[in-house]
């Protein structure tokens, strides 16, 4: 019984050798060989060249440019703190100022209203303690109907 | 320990410690017969009765009703099923004012107020002298009594307030008060009085068990925690005792009231989350009272009462001295 392996490299060995490989062959081996000219290498190389040293001036040019840009950038920044730091304060204290326009008009009525509407009041409960006290939830009395009962 | 301080001051109150005493002394010329029978009265009436309050502040007039109990200097005030203060109870020893209120179960000490409408009355006449003019002229009926009107006028002749009282008993059964332009900001008025009540002593009594008793200062320092604010106050060792303070919301700004009741007038210490204007406060006051202001780190304190400067001064000195949170 023989290998099937070694039947099958038998099989291949025959289609190689077969009269339509061997004309293939041929008419590939007549094909004409075609080489590169010397005029287009030599133009290859002079284009590598210029872009080899192109590349390095701009790296040179960078390398020169980037600390300067640095920099401009931080000279710009401090020029903007340094010129708006006066201007932000005044801002400020006029916004503080603006923005309690009236309350000092508010204090001062409240004053004159809580001491003259105390008079009103005597016992019973001020001005103010009617706008903050009045509870909007009295808890359930403790007494129920049942407690009354016997009264 | 503040709380026996407290009660310590009301008792000085009380008994008339120089600082804290009311003036109101009837020795000052141009007060009617009348008046003067109705503030004598007011230490001796007796009577049960209901009485409507209205105050207008702002653009808003809020108005509610009081059952009033009286004998002589002890009172009781209570509220109406339907009112809003429904369930609060005030009563008044002569010594102290006990204010419970039912939904946060507390008990609020507070100096006693009932010489406070005579009082400013009187001591308003002391010193502006004749700028201050009464007249006394027939009221209407109110509470089914006839009443004798004393009209308080300016020295223009505007009218600054009218008492009503009853002739008879000396009780003041209403009482209007009225702003620079005549617009009504604040009334009282009796609709029924009882003359003859049953009382016992126990209706000026307060006892709760499991109730929290809460001093102004109590108050003052649970509102400044809240908001934000040092904890500043007057001691009652200044003349000036803490009645009340609150938190309010003006002009967008957060602000710290606190209301003081001096032997001279009332005393109001404004904290203020802003930069205020002096001169403008001062412009505002117009004169009525005197004003002192500072600043530290953009927030503003504000005194203002009718006092000299000076007064004012010695007070501002005791609140700025004070280190946050370290006033007791």
């Amino acid at each position: 019984m023989k290998d099937p392996k070694r039947l099958e490299m038998m099989n291949a060995d025959e289609r190689l050798n077969s009269e339509a490989q061997q004309a293939i062959r041929q008419t590939v081996r007549a094909l004409p060989e075609e080489t590169v000219s010397l005029a287009w290498r030599s133009a290859l190389n002079e284009r590598v060249l210029q872009e080899a040293q192109l590349s390095k001036r701009r790296q040179r040019l960078a390398w020169l440019l980037r600390p300067a840009v640095g920099l401009a950038m931080a000279g710009a920044m401090a020029f903007v703190v340094v010129m708006r730091t006066p201007e932000t304060k005044p801002i400020s204290i006029v916004r503080a100022n603006t923005a309690a326009a009236g309350l000092e008009a508010a204090l001062v009525s409240t004053h004159r209203e809580t001491a003259m509407l105390t008079d009103v009041a005597g016992v019973g409960l001020n001005a103010t303690e009617v706008e903050v006290l009045a509870s909007d939830e009295v808890p359930p009395t403790d007494w129920s109907e049942a407690d009354f009962d016997g009264f | 320990m503040h709380l026996v301080a407290f009660a310590a001051t009301l008792t000085a109150l009380a008994s008339g410690h120089p600082n804290v005493q009311e003036t109101n002394d009837l020795d000052v010329p141009g007060v009617p017969d009348v008046l003067r029978a109705a503030i004598k009265a007011s230490q001796k009436l007796r009577f049960t009765g209901t009485r409507v309050v209205e105050f207008r502040r702002g653009p808003e007039t809020r108005r509610h009703l009081e059952y009033i109990t009286r004998d002589g200097v002890r009172s009781r005030v209570e509220f109406p099923e339907d009112s809003p203060f429904a369930g609060q109870v005030i009563v008044e020893d002569g010594r102290v004012r006990r204010h419970y209120l039912p939904a946060a179960n507390e008990i609020r000490v507070l100096p006693p107020r009932r010489d406070e409408s005579f009082g400013r009355l009187i001591r308003s006449m002391r010193r502006y002298g004749p700028a201050r003019k009464l007249t006394v002229e027939p009221g209407e009926v109110v509470a089914g009594r006839r009443t004798q009107q004393v009209a308080v006028l300016d020295p223009q002749g505007n009218i600054m307030q009218r008492l009503y009282i009853d002739p008879k008993s000396g009780a003041l059964l209403k009482r209007k008060l009225f702003d620079r332009v005549g617009t009504q900001v604040g009334l009282f008025e009796f609709t029924q009085i009882n003359f003859r009540p049953r009382l016992n002593a126990g209706l000026f009594r307060i006892e709760r068990k499991g109730a929290t008793i809460v001093t102004p200062a109590d108050a003052l320092r649970r509102t400044a925690a809240a908001e934000g604010y040092p904890f500043l106050m007057l001691r009652p060792s200044s003349g000036a005792v803490l009645e009340g303070s609150r938190s309010f919301k003006m002009k967008g700004q957060s602000v710290l009231g606190q209301f003081y009741r001096t032997p001279k007038g009332r005393l109001t210490f404004f904290q203020a989350k802003a930069l205020l204007a002096p001169e403008r406060l001062r412009h505002f006051s117009r004169g009525d009272f005197k004003v002192v202001s500072w600043q530290e780190d953009s927030r503003s304190y504000v005194l203002f009462g009718p006092f000299d400067e000076a007064s004012l001064d010695r007070w501002a000195q005791q609140l700025k001295g004070q280190v946050p949170g370290g006033a007791r």
